[in-house]
């Protein structure tokens, strides 16, 4: 018994002893709280449904935000282009979601990313509404319910458009209140010009959409004289576009302070107020790991974008004849 | 630890062990009032980089107040904005200097990059002031401010360099001493514990020296007291506790050599396998070993001082304490089986030997049981008699008869209850009897090789052996038995006995009789038939009959194994292997179908095929009968032949009739080109149209496929147009429509229905639409319920006059479509007034 009594006595000195030097000893490394765990969702399958093609620059922005954000989660991550912004008929639509349709019944993913107006509208709205599907989409512009949406099944970003705020940037610049819109003619393209009137009372005085280049160069000199500043929303659906040609085009015949939302048209542009499409893809391929950790789409409230990027183009400029103000050439990315 | 190792007394060794602490105590002390100093040290190095870190952050406010005093000056242009902006430089300027004072140098090298900035950034605000002022293009302006906001920013990226060497410097000379003061404290706590956990070992290791040889001392102290001398303390130190246990061990030794230890006697009686009972004289039981408290399941204690009697099992009450008296009498009862009642009430057998215990004097003292538990070999001899029990009730359930025969006399030794049964003979009569006797019924073995013997093969090979014999039974009756013997061997190899199983196969000789009898009849029906038979497997050929080959020219053998299908014309090749692959895989196909094989010399003999799925050989096949209808087809085609030249004959009686009705319409046209009379003419005119409806009748005959009907809608049709022709005068205001079905008319119909045609056509257009006017002509036909025919002839034109009876006019035409429709065609006629005129006819068709 007394020999009992000693061992434990002893033990408890040394682990004491021990513990103590741990505590002292103890190396300073960072924790590394909130990393992901190598290869967590291993077996896990995303696939990713996109409206248009690779090499659209909105397209591969959000492919590159999924991809940073699952890269090294061990998800599989297959891609489907649909490819309706170059074939932009309904028939041709149609197909593409039936042919996406196939593609999920084989690949059998845990969680699909939709990526636009089409993928929703030709994919998930026809064949998944309320199904047992997780559905994350992306892109949708200004509003999921003219699809009916959000089904039970899909949580999302709603897609916005900076452009009041562009407005009011151009205004600073105008010598009139005479709002234009210039767009390829396109649903999406019809569908922003009537919500920056729904949304945001911005009344158009003239609205141009355009199918070919020609008809674009035509467009942008018949708003030089009818209205004070336009908006240049989209050339993503102008049949031959050239962006050398637009942009000599731009410099040799801009009079008055054009904008636009998209990066990819900031060369004809004096300045630009864009979305960063990789928001989109790194939120929505968030979004999935969150429902693959358990969590219900219902439960995933609908948001929009956040982030903007503000361009200005000082060729550009210098033909419209502004001093570009301080605080736009503190915070803008300059185009020379 | 040996003993020199301890040679201290236990006073001595607890004061050594405190004294080793102290000394280390002061050891730490020392080492830590070094280290305090150093400490200090670095704390005085600390003051001015704080100093330079509180300036750096003054620069920093002054910088962004510049900024947003430019970004003023651009908005509002005012001059004041333009004086703030100078006084921010001046400040900027004066806080780097102030800095430089204190810095070391590396901080003076950056700070000196710092002021070449702010100098440049003067140097542009003032050119960039200047063209504003100037009013230059917005170009250059834009250009020139993006560098001033540029350089503003690599200004801050400069500062935050050197404020971020600074601030790092101080946190290494914080870590310093933060790692300095942690030293010190692990090292006094590293102490503290050294000390605590010393002072508990010592204070362990003087309690164990003294308490554990004193409970040695205890337990061998017991131990001496159970009598067992055998113990000692081994002796680890040479103090006081050691000179005890050296005495203890030295007075053991000395009892062990004067007094013996009933150990020895315990550990016999425990180790001894067999089971020891010792009872008093009058039963009571005093000692029992392990070995007899293991089988029964009782503790020594539970038996001890009760009576030797509880340990048998009782079958006789009492029996056992007389058993008990004859011991004490006789002296000793050896190797007697008995039974042991254990505490679960099992009964143990036991081989029992007893003895009884005497002292010097011849008084008993007790007596002594010593048993073996024999419950194995009782199993064995048990297992052995159910063995024996079991091979008798499976030879009375085999159905076949078995008997065991002696090699040495082949005399039955043994048989089973079929033996008994199927030879008719009861047991006595059959034991002892040589086995030709009473199966053959003769007085002498076998005698191979013609009469074979598989007793005396077995004997010879020394295996299995079986031959078909025919037994007689008590009553003498044959039958048909199987026989199969086996050896029966000794422990040395060889045969003593040999089993003879005999099985009645008298059913199966009779059914293999009558199926060699029903072969030998089918095989005469199949190779003396009028028909090729063959059996086609695997698409090759398995059997052929002798018709088969004299119908393919081909030999028996030449024929078989050969595929089927190279036998077969090409032409029918495909539809022969489709038959036969679906046929197989269990599609209905025709079994009946004619096709054309190829003789062995080479022509070409039509047969008909009646197929069929059989099994053959334990495989689907195909069994085809065979039938050479080359003569039947010869016929057939003469058929064919002769019916050809009757329809040409036909077809060449109705031209000649259409040429000659023709001729005659044509005479009486040529006729009526010399009357002048226009109701003659039409007269004449009328019937030619009745002519040429006959005609036309045996024109469309003589065109079509079948001669006995004619398409009566073309017909019509073709009657109309010549009608037209002749009547209308004005294309175009009289229009004809046919709603006629697709249906053909036999010759005796259709004559008439086209005369009838002819006459209501005609009356139609000379009469309904007068003066040129317009109107519609239908002719309808169609199929109504019952074979009824329904032929409607309608106009609307000026209608049939009211008053008028078309049974009772003169018109020769009317009168002859009555006789028609009602004589000809058996049917009923009927006029419907209405709008114009419509004639509806009905009759039955042919069926």
């Amino acid at each position: 018994m007394e020999k009992k009594v000693m061992l434990v006595l002893l033990g408890v000195v040394l682990l004491t002893t021990f513990s103590g030097c741990a505590t002292i000893e103890s190396p300073t490394k960072d924790s590394k709280v909130g990393e992901t765990p190598t290869k967590m969702y291993e077996g896990k399958k995303i696939l990713y449904i996109d409206s248009y093609n690779a090499g659209y620059e909105w397209s591969d922005g959000v492919t590159k935000g999924i991809e940073n954000i699952l890269n090294g989660t061990g998800v599989e991550l297959k891609v489907f282009r649909m490819d309706t912004k170059i074939n932009n008929s309904g028939a041709f639509a149609e197909k593409a979601g039936l042919r996406a349709k196939s593609v999920i019944e084989e690949f059998r993913p845990d969680v699909v990313i939709a990526s636009d107006d089409n993928a929703f509208n030709y994919v998930i709205m026809p064949y998944y509404r309320d199904a047992d599907l997780p559905v994350v989409f992306c892109g949708i512009n200004w509003d999921v319910s003219i699809y009916g949406g959000p089904y039970k099944n899909t949580a999302g970003m709603i897609e916005v458009s900076l452009t009041s705020q562009l407005i009011s940037y151009l205004k600073e610049y105008s010598k009139g209140n005479r709002i234009g819109y210039l767009s390829a003619d396109t649903e999406t393209e019809r569908k922003n010009a009537l919500y920056y009137n729904k949304l945001f009372n911005i009344n158009f005085t003239k609205i141009y959409f355009v199918k070919t280049q020609d008809e674009w160069k035509e467009a942008f000199l018949k708003l030089q004289d009818e209205v004070d500043v336009f908006v240049f929303e989209n050339n993503a659906g102008i049949n031959n576009w050239s962006d050398s040609d637009a942009e000599a085009f731009a410099l040799n015949n801009t009079k008055i302070p054009v904008g636009t939302t998209n990066s990819w048209t900031m060369q004809s542009s004096f300045i630009g107020m864009t979305k960063i499409a990789d928001e989109q893809g790194e939120w929505s391929a968030q979004t999935a790991l969150r429902i693959l950790n358990g969590k219900r789409p219902s439960d995933i409230p609908i948001v929009t974008n956040k982030k903007g990027m503000l361009y200005v183009n000082l060729k550009i400029a210098d033909k419209v004849g502004a001093i570009v103000k301080p605080e736009l050439l503190k915070n803008a990315q300059i185009i020379r | 630890m040996t003993q020199k190792s301890f040679k201290l007394s236990i006073g001595k060794k607890i004061l050594l062990g405190f004294s080793i602490l102290i000394f280390i105590y002061l050891g730490m002390a020392l080492r830590s009032y070094s280290d305090m100093n150093e400490i200090n040290s670095l704390a005085e190095q600390a003051v001015p980089l704080s100093y330079q870190i509180t300036s750096l952050q003054e620069f920093a406010v002054s910088l962004e107040s510049l900024d947003s005093d430019i970004d003023k000056f651009f908005t509002v242009n005012y001059k004041e904005n333009q004086e703030e902006v100078n006084k921010d430089f001046d400040n900027m300027h004066s806080i780097i200097r102030s800095i430089e004072n204190n810095a070391d140098s590396n901080s003076i090298a950056r700070l000196q990059e710092i002021e070449r900035i702010l100098s440049e950034i003067q140097i542009n605000f003032n050119y960039l002031a200047d063209l504003e002022q100037n009013n230059s293009n917005s170009r250059e302006i834009n250009e020139k401010r993006i560098l001033l906001y540029e350089l503003i920013n690599s200004q801050r990226q400069k500062h935050r360099e050197l404020l971020l060497e600074t601030t790092n410097k101080i946190q290494v000379n914080v870590l310093d001493q933060k790692k300095m003061i942690s030293g010190i404290m692990k090292e006094f706590l590293m102490l503290g514990i050294s000390i605590l956990v010393f002072g508990v070992l010592l204070s362990f290791i003087t309690s164990r020296s003294i308490s554990r040889p004193i409970g040695k001392l205890r337990a061998a102290t017991t131990e001496i007291g159970h009598g067992r001398f055998n113990v000692n303390i081994p002796i680890q130190s040479n103090d006081e506790i050691g000179q005890l246990a050296f005495a203890f061990n030295k007075m053991t030794q000395e009892l062990q050599k004067t007094t013996v230890s009933k150990d020895y006697v315990e550990n016999i009686i425990k180790s001894m396998f067999d089971m020891l009972v010792v009872a008093a004289p009058d039963g009571t039981i005093k000692i029992v070993n392990k070995a007899i408290c293991d089988l029964l399941g009782y503790r020594s204690e539970e038996l001890a001082g009760r009576s030797i009697d509880m340990l048998f099992y009782d079958d006789v009450p009492n029996s056992e304490r007389s058993f008990l008296n004859e011991l004490i009498k006789k002296g000793s009862i050896i190797n007697t089986e008995k039974n042991y009642l254990a505490k679960d009430g099992r009964k143990i057998p036991v081989l029992l030997s007893m003895s009884k215990m005497c002292d010097d004097e011849g008084n008993i003292l007790g007596v002594v049981c010593v048993a073996k538990d024999i419950t194995e070999r009782r199993r064995a001899e048990d297992l052995i008699n159910k063995s024996n029990e079991f091979a008798k009730t499976v030879l009375s359930s085999m159905k076949d008869a078995i008997s065991i025969i002696d090699v040495n006399n082949f005399r039955i030794i043994e048989v089973n209850s079929v033996f008994l049964k199927i030879y008719g003979m009861k047991k006595e009569e059959v034991i002892g009897k040589s086995c030709y006797e009473i199966t053959h019924k003769r007085a002498q073995p076998c005698i191979p090789p013609y009469d074979i013997c598989p007793l005396m093969d077995t004997l010879n090979s020394g295996e299995h052996s079986t031959a078909e014999h025919v037994h007689f039974m008590k009553d003498g009756e044959k039958r048909y038995v199987e026989v199969s013997t086996s050896p029966i061997m000794d422990d040395n190899g060889k045969i003593i006995h040999v089993i003879h199983v005999a099985r009645d196969i008298t059913d199966r000789k009779q059914a293999e009789e009558a199926r060699q009898i029903s072969e030998k009849k089918y095989s005469t029906l199949v190779e003396k038939g009028n028909d090729g038979i063959i059996i086609i497997q695997d698409g090759l050929l398995k059997f052929i009959n002798s018709k088969m080959a004299d119908i393919s020219g081909y030999t028996i053998k030449e024929a078989i194994g050969k595929p089927f299908f190279d036998f077969v014309f090409f032409e029918f090749k495909e539809l022969v292997i489709d038959n036969y692959k679906k046929r197989l895989s269990g599609y209905e196909v025709p079994n009946n179908y004619e096709i054309e094989i190829i003789s062995k010399d080479g022509k070409n003999i039509p047969v008909e095929i009646n197929a069929s799925v059989i099994d053959y050989e334990g495989k689907r096949a195909e069994m085809a009968i065979i039938r050479d209808i080359t003569d039947r087809k010869r016929a057939e085609d003469q058929i064919k032949l002769s019916l050809k030249e009757k329809e040409t004959l036909l077809k060449e009686i109705h031209h000649r009739v259409k040429n000659n009705m023709q001729i005659v319409s044509s005479l009486l046209d040529h006729q009526a080109q010399y009357i002048k009379d226009k109701n003659v003419i039409e007269i004449f005119t009328e019937s030619q149209n009745r002519i040429l409806s006959m005609s036309l009748v045996h024109e469309k005959l003589y065109q079509s496929k079948d001669l006995a009907k004619i398409d009566f809608y073309n017909y019509i049709n073709d009657l109309a147009a010549n009608l037209f022709q002749i009547y209308v005068v004005n294309p175009g205001k009289i229009t004809l429509t046919m709603n006629i079905e697709n249906i053909q008319l036999d010759i005796d119909l259709a004559i008439p229905c086209g005369l009838i045609a002819n006459e209501l056509v005609t009356n139609s257009l000379k009469y309904a639409f007068p003066a040129g006017t317009k109107g519609e002509i239908t002719i309808a036909f169609s199929k109504k319920e019952e074979n009824m025919l329904e032929f409607v002839i309608s106009d609307d034109g000026i209608g049939f006059p009211k008053d008028l009876d078309f049974r009772k006019t003169d018109s020769l035409g009317l009168h002859l479509v009555t006789i028609l429709a009602e004589n000809q065609l058996h049917g009923e006629i009927n006029l419907i007034r209405g709008k114009g005129t419509e004639f509806q006819i009905k009759f039955r068709g042919i069926k």
